[in-house]
């Protein structure tokens, strides 16, 4: 009878998922992808990502403490910031990388600008960013290849990620061969099962696929973004004259990982239905202009971490009309 | 207000960069050493306080009509004399600078302090005032630059201070543009915290 | 009225003094700064060639190195190949023998744009360090054949800086002035008694004088072109050769060529068409300088 009582703002009917089952739910749908990381990568990947997401849990309860807030480490935000950020390195960094990165995303790209719910750029990939831009040889050298597969996920070539050999074939080998491989059915298998090198988490788009899709069915992830960026994706990689083909560009590098379980982060996207679809497809248009023009040989982190920055914008322009509300024509407010 | 007020107002109450927000530009793009901040700071304070004197000196002769362009005269005058001094004597620095100490003449610092002061008051508070504004100005940079210098290079003058290890790997963030501007806000944050609370 | 006289006035008169004190200032200053920028550019040679002098053949991109004897040690070149962020500026030095003595990349503070963390590691010493004592076809990364190794992750730059050094040292290499062998002139022969220094030597056969051997230089069509020549006592010419020339690139530089040089044997040819002045030149000389020396030749 007294919470029927209770007198605040709106929203005033609320779903049941609230935060902390959203963010277990999410940990589940990651679950598959990071068994099978410590599968490929041996332990070296279960120690990066369980000192992620200590440094994480740490770096919270110790601002929020600083802060004067209420801790609130048990809501899962931390843990999943961390979980994603050691899927966003190298199996072969140093070991305190991460803490350095985890350290970053919580207090400054976190709580420094209000804790969960005020950030306004996903924490994960602004400590990923942060850790790119001070130690880019540590981020971009430091691969392992997987088990019983090759780095590149052909035969032979055991120095560059698929989408590095893509960007530069030049410096391995013939570069057309090379290009003909990578974009042949071997590679493709490799690339879609994660018999790859790269990134902890983002090697097997099959078992980020079945997350993601979890996620879409239980309404934690909107579809809205998800087909706005891979359906703009799959347009530009079809129509823009870029080495691979559509299947490589699609199971390459972090693309799923990205599209599933950091472009849809609640706070740092759109709020409106319209608005959605612009933030995907932007993001799908960055991250093809990126792989194809730009200077890295991956470039969904920086897409999302950009229209992450837009979506207040967006928010403003594709704000949903109040009902019975009119647009004032500029003769009538004379 | 007396005349020590008026001196160290400018140097951290009021100061430029860190309170009033201004001279933001030279801030971020030159404070990736201290040398470099160090030196933009003098030059910076060089011009202040000489154009804050004229200024200050001639406040009665200048018609109000013209007073802007009077004052840039002035000021363009000053910062051209410390570019070819800092061209002849400090090569280096000089180089490291580039383009911003050219654009001393439109830092809205020196104008305002000209044009809000300067043309207001006796010569000696014009001094007090240019050495408090510059110096505090010197001072912002002069911490920005060292906190990116040491974080981002290792190195506090050219010294490695952490070993050769760190030296090898620092935190490039940190002499980045994005490296400015997390240092900067960071260091506003600060002064918020324990500076305004004071004047309230 | 008087006001705007007042105005007009007041701006003239600041203006006036601004542009005295600043004109001293200048005049004071000038001097000093053409000093220290001569000085910076001297150090930044200095650093990769052991020398004590440089001259200038090219504004501020090809100097001639020369040791405090005004012996010529090598060459100094600068180039800017473009790079992952822009064009990186490199000084090279060369020895004598064609190979490089040392590597400088200008800092970020002088205008590098690689990127930090990554492409700067070409101003390391690990990295430029490793082009000491290689010639031509050795400065390239491994992967193309060469014998640099690349900084990893940093392909482009590092790529960038072989390719702008191989490109420097073919453009230049034949700036390099290099005294050479005087058997190249005059074969057979064993020994070479100097008369005049550094210009005319006796050419020594089992002890017997059978020739003389020359350094002659003669104004060509851009520059002073400079040869040695080698003279049998019979006044027969035994062979020629450009020790220095800066003749029209494609046209007057036939005159370096073996085949041109070769006719000398058989008396004195005919010009090149195309590069008249050039082979003239060359030829009139060779004939005054052989009459001048004809003494020796008994």
């Amino acid at each position: 009878m007294r919470e029927l009582l209770t007198v605040s703002a709106s929203p005033h009917t609320r779903g049941k998922i609230d935060i902390s089952l959203a963010m277990k739910m999410v940990i589940i749908a990651l679950l598959p992808s990071f068994i099978f990381s410590v599968y490929l990568f041996g332990l070296r990947a279960l120690y990066i990502i369980l000192i992620s997401i200590i440094a994480c849990i740490v770096c919270e309860a110790v601002m929020q403490r600083m802060l004067g807030k209420k801790i609130t480490i048990t809501d899962g935000s931390a843990v999943l910031t961390g979980l994603l950020l050691a899927f966003n390195l190298p199996p072969g960094v140093p070991l305190w990388l991460p803490v350095v990165g985890s350290a970053f995303a919580i207090i400054f790209a976190k709580q420094l600008f209000g804790g969960l719910g005020y950030n306004f750029i996903n924490p994960a990939l602004a400590g990923r960013a942060f850790l790119m831009a001070s130690w880019p040889s540590a981020m971009t050298k430091e691969w392992f290849a997987p088990a019983g597969g090759t780095l590149s996920g052909i035969d032979g070539i055991t120095s560059a990620t698929p989408l590095t050999l893509l960007k530069n074939p030049g410096n391995y080998g013939t570069p057309e061969l090379i290009i003909e491989r990578l974009n042949d059915i071997p590679a493709i298998k490799n690339l879609f099962f994660g018999e790859i090198g790269g990134c902890i988490g983002e090697t097997s788009a099959l078992l980020l696929l079945i997350g993601g899709l979890f996620l879409i069915i239980i309404g934690i992830v909107d579809y809205r973004i998800v087909l706005g960026y891979l359906g703009s994706f799959v347009l530009l990689a079809f129509v823009l004259p870029t080495k691979g083909n559509l299947l490589f560009h699609l199971f390459s590098g972090g693309l799923f990982l990205g599209v599933f379980f950091m472009a849809t982060d609640w706070v740092t996207s759109p709020v409106t239905k319209k608005g959605r679809w612009i933030f995907g497809i932007g993001c799908g248009v960055l991250t093809i202009i990126i792989r194809v023009w730009g200077g890295y040989p991956e470039g969904v982190s920086y897409s999302i971490l950009l229209m992450n920055v837009f979506t207040p914008i967006i928010d403003r322009f594709t704000k949903e009309k109040v009902f019975g509300d009119r647009k004032v024509k500029k003769e009538v407010m004379k | 207000m007396n005349r020590w007020n008026l001196f160290t107002r400018g140097l951290v109450k009021e100061n430029a960069v860190l309170v009033l927000m201004i001279g933001l530009c030279p801030a971020l793009a030159v404070s990736g050493t201290v040398r470099d901040a160090f030196g933009m700071g003098l030059a910076a304070t060089f011009v202040l306080l000489f154009s804050n004197v004229i200024i200050s000196i001639m406040r009665k002769k200048i018609p109000n009509e013209v007073r802007i362009p009077v004052f840039i005269l002035i000021i363009s005058t000053f910062v051209t004399i410390i570019d070819y001094v800092m061209q002849a004597f400090q090569p280096d620095l000089y180089r490291a600078l580039g383009v911003f100490v050219p654009l001393i003449v439109v830092n809205c610092m020196i104008l305002g302090r000209a044009e809000a002061f300067a043309s207001k008051n006796s010569i000696i508070n014009s001094i007090l005032d240019g050495l408090g504004v510059g110096l505090g100005f010197t001072l912002a940079l002069t911490v920005m630059g060292a906190v990116r210098e040491i974080l981002g290079n290792g190195t506090f003058l050219g010294m490695a201070i952490f070993g050769e290890g760190f030296k090898k790997s620092p935190v490039i963030f940190m002499i980045l543009p994005p490296g400015a501007f997390l240092v900067i806000g960071v260091l506003k944050a600060l002064i918020n915290k324990y500076v305004k609370k004071e004047t309230q | 009225m008087t006001s705007t006289r007042n105005m007009v006035l007041t701006l003239l008169i600041v203006a006036i003094v601004c542009s005295v004190i600043l004109s001293f200032v200048y005049s004071y200053t000038e001097p000093l700064i053409a000093e220290t920028q001569k000085q910076m550019t001297l150090d930044g040679l200095k650093q990769v060639i052991n020398a004590q002098e440089f001259v200038e053949i090219i504004p501020d991109t090809l100097w001639r190195a020369v040791d405090s004897s005004g012996m010529l040690t090598g060459i100094v070149f600068r180039v800017f190949p473009q790079g992952y962020g822009g064009p990186i500026p490199i000084t090279v030095g060369l020895d004598l023998d064609g190979k490089v003595t040392g590597v400088r990349v200008a800092s970020a503070a002088e205008g590098l744009k690689e990127t930090p963390g990554l492409g700067v590691k070409i101003t390391e010493p690990e990295f430029k360090d490793q082009f000491i004592g290689k010639c031509g076809p050795a400065v390239q990364l491994k992967n193309d054949g060469g014998e640099i190794d690349a900084i990893t992750a940093a392909t482009i730059s590092s790529r960038a800086v072989c390719n702008g050094v191989k490109k420097g040292i073919e453009t230049y290499l034949n700036y390099l002035e290099k005294p050479l062998d005087k058997k190249c002139v005059f074969s057979g022969v064993q020994e070479f008694v100097e008369i005049i220094k550094d210009t005319l030597w006796y050419a020594l056969k089992d002890a017997d004088t059978v020739g003389i051997v020359f350094i002659g230089i003669t104004q060509g069509f851009v520059d002073c072109i400079k040869f040695m020549v080698g003279v049998g006592t019979d006044a027969k010419i035994n062979g020629v050769k450009i020790l220095y020339s800066n003749e029209t690139e494609g046209i007057g530089v036939v005159i370096r060529e073996e085949e041109f040089l070769d006719k000398f044997k058989q008396g004195y040819p005919e010009t090149i068409t195309g590069a008249t002045v050039s082979s003239q030149a060359l030829i009139n000389a060779i004939k005054d300088y052989i009459t001048r020396y004809k003494e020796y030749l008994k």
